[in-house]
């Protein structure tokens, strides 16, 4: 099974050439290792969202690519050029913090030509290059505010032009959005995607929200205590998830073991048999067979044939529009979507939505 | 019903002046700087009680004035004061930025804050002492180079003695500072391509300017008055704080001792609105 499967469709080489590479990382935090042994590599004008969970290692290789933590073992590749012993002065990265870390004793073009002024560039390079970001983070008629005069939204803007300002070989972004207030982020969301997609250089963006990683990554890197689980596309990562950590971290799915029975699939230890005719058909690169189950996939049935699973409900939660079940059956937790009228008792029978539930069957 | 019987019982809380939780302070503060320093100002005009004194004068202000000693000792008082500030704030800052790394990182121990602090409980006299000990005639560092023998009481003796008195007034508040400071800030500023000294200047300085100036004000003021370090070191430098003792111990000459007195807090004020009054324009500056 090859969980650190690299680049589908982009051929490593490729991103070699130019854009980011990380091979082999290993970063220490004392006698713990941090990352483990991360290969991943974003293609120029490319983003790649890094998500796991928190201590899963993410930032850590964020600022191990800035050069901003020391790295044990591997190297980081830009634009060709090896710059695992660099300093994060020597790298050409730009970088956008967490909380964005706008100079505060600065106006927001100065901390635009901030970049540009340690590099020496001439004046009036600078200020068309100033004039430049301004305008395409929208921030023109903001450029003589001060930080603490600008909304989230606008300092994160500040910090974006800035990076970009610079020309860097990569963009990195630390959880770009998780300052800013929940109701602004969707829109903000669409308009740093908008903005990203303007630039030239390879992007990574570090993030715990799986709904960012989805719509900001071209490429998702999944990671869980220091390792890269998987590494590909959302959509492949949606579709064919390498276990039930990915189906639970990114979709909130369940990933059960299963097997084929003539026309039937059995799971939960036989408890289970759905005839495969319910059941939506699809191979999977990650080994056995598996019944992927996603909050519509379930449906509670009258019925108490031998497709039904008898499960105990656990707990109940009002959406609004549905209740959602948390049900416990054969010792797996399953969610179940039900209409906010329907009577439950403490046991339900549950049965596949026709075409809802996948079942992923290894390529023969 | 506990709810009503509660609701009212807030109301008249917060129906109580602010102020009143202040009073106790107020009451201590208008004791000791209100009327003590009104008998001192009185004393230095001439207002005395009537038998030494005989109605309003200036006389004493100018005979202060007029003297060699008086205006030599105030320049020293105003150099050493001002160049032990200086040099404080230039060790200070390297060590407030480590130590709010250490913070940060959860490092760092109570030993070394301790030593850092130390010198903030001992009286003057001791640190005149641990001087006289490293750089008095027979002292440990005179051993090691005859430079440094008898060098304690010396400008520059002084000034080292001065240095260590004032570094915990320096590091108090400016360690403060310079744990507001977000090290995203510097590490964003090193992406973009600054050097360390670059950083520093553009950024780390400018942030922390205004806590610095603040900071050296209030420890200038504590330097300026400082009494025991001088006593026990002077030898040839003299500073203010001795001819206002002087002029009690040395014939009880209350008008002089007060105009002198009066000299030097109006300095120590003077220093510290100072020292507020700049931070808030350079924090303006800065900003801007």
């Amino acid at each position: 099974m090859s969980t650190h499967a690299t680049a589908t469709g982009h051929p490593p080489a490729a991103a070699r050439a130019g854009g980011l590479t990380v091979d082999g990382l290993t970063v220490h935090y004392g006698s713990t290792a941090a990352v483990e042994d991360l290969a991943l590599d974003v293609a120029p004008a490319e983003t790649v969202a890094v998500i796991g969970p928190s201590g899963c290692g993410k930032s850590t290789t964020l600022r191990a690519v800035a050069g901003l933590v020391p790295v044990s073992e591997g190297e980081v590749t830009l634009a060709g050029r090896d710059v695992t012993g660099l300093g994060p002065a020597r790298r050409n990265i730009g970088l956008v913090p967490q909380n964005y870390a706008v100079f505060p004793h600065m106006n927001v073009a100065a901390n635009i030509a901030y970049g540009l002024r340690a590099r020496g560039a001439a004046a009036d390079r600078r200020e068309e290059r100033v004039r430049e970001m301004l305008e395409l983070t929208r921030l023109t008629e903001l450029a003589e505010r001060r930080p603490d005069q600008l909304s989230g939204g606008q300092r994160q803007r500040v910090a974006l032009a800035r990076a970009l300002a610079i020309q860097p070989d990569a963009l990195l972004l630390d959880e770009p959005l998780a300052a800013l207030d929940p109701q602004l982020r969707g829109g903000l969301r669409r308009e740093l995607a908008a903005m990203l997609a303007a630039t030239e250089c390879a992007t990574l963006i570090v993030t715990h929200d799986q709904r960012e990683a989805l719509a900001l990554g071209s490429r998702i890197a999944l990671l869980r205590e220091g390792r890269l689980v998987q590494f590909d596309t959302p959509q492949r990562l949606w579709d064919d998830p390498a276990d039930a950590f990915v189906a639970d971290f990114l979709a909130g799915s369940v990933l059960l073991d299963a097997e084929r029975d003539h026309g039937h699939v059995v799971a939960l230890n036989g408890r289970w048999r759905i005839p495969v005719r319910d059941l939506a058909v699809r191979t999977t690169g990650h080994g056995t067979t598996r019944l992927l189950l996603r909050h519509d996939s379930l449906t509670v049935t009258d019925d108490s044939d031998e497709s039904a699973l008898v499960a105990e409900v656990t707990h109940s939660e009002f959406t609004g529009d549905a209740v959602h079940l948390t049900v416990r059956a054969g010792g797996q937790v399953l969610g179940v979507r039900v209409p906010p009228d329907a009577r439950i008792g403490r046991s339900v029978s549950l049965a596949a939505v026709p075409g809802r539930a996948t079942l992923l069957t290894p390529e023969t | 019903m506990p709810l009503p019987l509660r609701a009212p019982a807030r109301g008249r809380g917060a129906a109580a002046p602010a102020w009143l939780a202040a009073l106790p302070a107020l009451i201590v503060i208008g004791l000791f700087s209100a009327y003590p320093v009104a008998v001192m100002v009185a004393n230095s005009l001439g207002l005395g009680q009537p038998p030494a004194d005989g109605g309003p004068t200036l006389e004493h202000y100018v005979r202060a004035f007029g003297s060699a000693t008086v205006r030599d000792a105030l320049v020293n008082s105003l150099l050493i004061a001002g160049g032990a500030v200086l040099f404080t704030l230039v060790v200070a800052v390297p060590v407030v930025l480590r130590q709010a790394d250490d913070d940060r990182a959860g490092r760092g121990g109570a030993a070394a804050d301790a030593l850092l602090t130390l010198p903030i409980a001992l009286p003057g006299i001791i640190i005149g002492f641990f001087a006289i000990v490293l750089t008095g005639r027979t002292g440990l560092l005179g051993l090691a180079w005859d430079g440094f023998s008898g060098l304690a009481y010396t400008f520059p003796g002084l000034l080292i003695a001065y240095v260590y008195f004032c570094l915990p007034r320096v590091l108090g508040p400016l360690r403060g500072a310079a744990a507001t400071l977000d090290p995203a800030l510097t590490e964003s500023a090193r992406t973009l391509g600054a050097s360390r000294p670059r950083v520093f200047c553009t950024v780390t300085l400018p942030l922390l300017l205004p806590a610095a100036i603040e900071a050296g004000g209030t420890a200038f003021a504590v330097a300026l008055g400082g009494y025991g370090t001088v006593a026990t070191l002077s030898e040839g430098v003299r500073l203010l704080p001795l001819n206002v003792a002087n002029e009690l111990t040395t014939g009880y000459r209350l008008a002089a001792s007060s105009t002198l007195a009066v000299v030097l807090a109006a300095m120590a004020v003077l220093a510290l609105v100072l020292g507020r009054v700049l931070a808030r324009l350079v924090r303006r500056a800065v900003a801007s």
